[in-house]
């Protein structure tokens, strides 16, 4: 069972609205594998502040549009 | 599943065939009173070949699986490794001062060695376990 994420995405979201996005590309242009894009985006992993800054560059967005804290208390 | 993620599911496979065979070859006579180092170095040497062997052969073909994503490593597979690092060695200190008992007590070389050996094999499959279970579930 997957653990309650503190960070959830809209990276799903994002990568359809710029123009269907594939999960490899967007990992080949942040760095990372496609898994791990895979991982972000079920909420699995919580990238570092320097992906994460990359991730919001590629899609133009500011880092608070993709990104949301959650607290652990709902 | 990324290459890093196969990779040491196959790995930790590898290591529970090689030294579970291994210990169950040699613990049963030792405990029977044949406790002799001399007499096991054939069997870890054999172990230790079967573990690079099929190690190279699981790599290459998972490599040609997946040629691609072939030794790609990224931010969250150095997270695994240093998380799964961190809590095996916990297991590799236990067997250590289980090592350092066994010989304040004076027991034989013999048991002193496998307590290392053991050591570092169940840390190792721990380490594979932590990975697996970090992959799955989610750093």
């Amino acid at each position: 069972m997957a653990r309650k994420p503190s960070i959830e995405n809209r990276i799903r979201e994002l990568r359809f609205h710029a123009g269907e996005m594939t999960q490899a590309e967007l990992g080949r242009r942040v760095g990372v594998t496609r898994q791990t894009i895979i991982a972000m985006e079920q909420n699995r992993y919580s990238p570092s502040l320097e992906a994460a800054f990359k991730i919001a560059h590629v899609f133009g967005k500011p880092l608070e549009e993709v990104f949301q804290y959650v607290p652990p208390d709902g | 599943m990324s290459f890093h993620e196969k990779s040491n599911l196959a790995m930790t496979a590898i290591f529970v065939l090689a030294y579970g065979a291994y210990f169950l070859a040699v613990l049963p006579p030792a405990l029977a009173g044949e406790a002799s180092i001399t007499n096991v170095t054939p069997l870890l040497l054999g172990a230790v070949i079967f573990l690079v062997i099929a190690g190279v052969i699981a790599h290459i073909l998972i490599a040609a699986a997946a040629p691609k994503d072939a030794d790609a490593a990224d931010e969250r597979d150095r997270l695994i490794e240093t998380r799964a690092e961190a809590r095996a060695g916990h297991v590799l200190g236990g067997f250590a001062l289980l090592a350092i008992a066994l010989a304040l007590v004076g027991q034989p070389v013999f048991w002193i060695a496998h307590a290392v050996l053991g050591g570092l094999v169940a840390a190792e499959i721990a380490k594979g376990v932590f990975r697996a279970v970090d992959y799955r579930r989610g750093v």
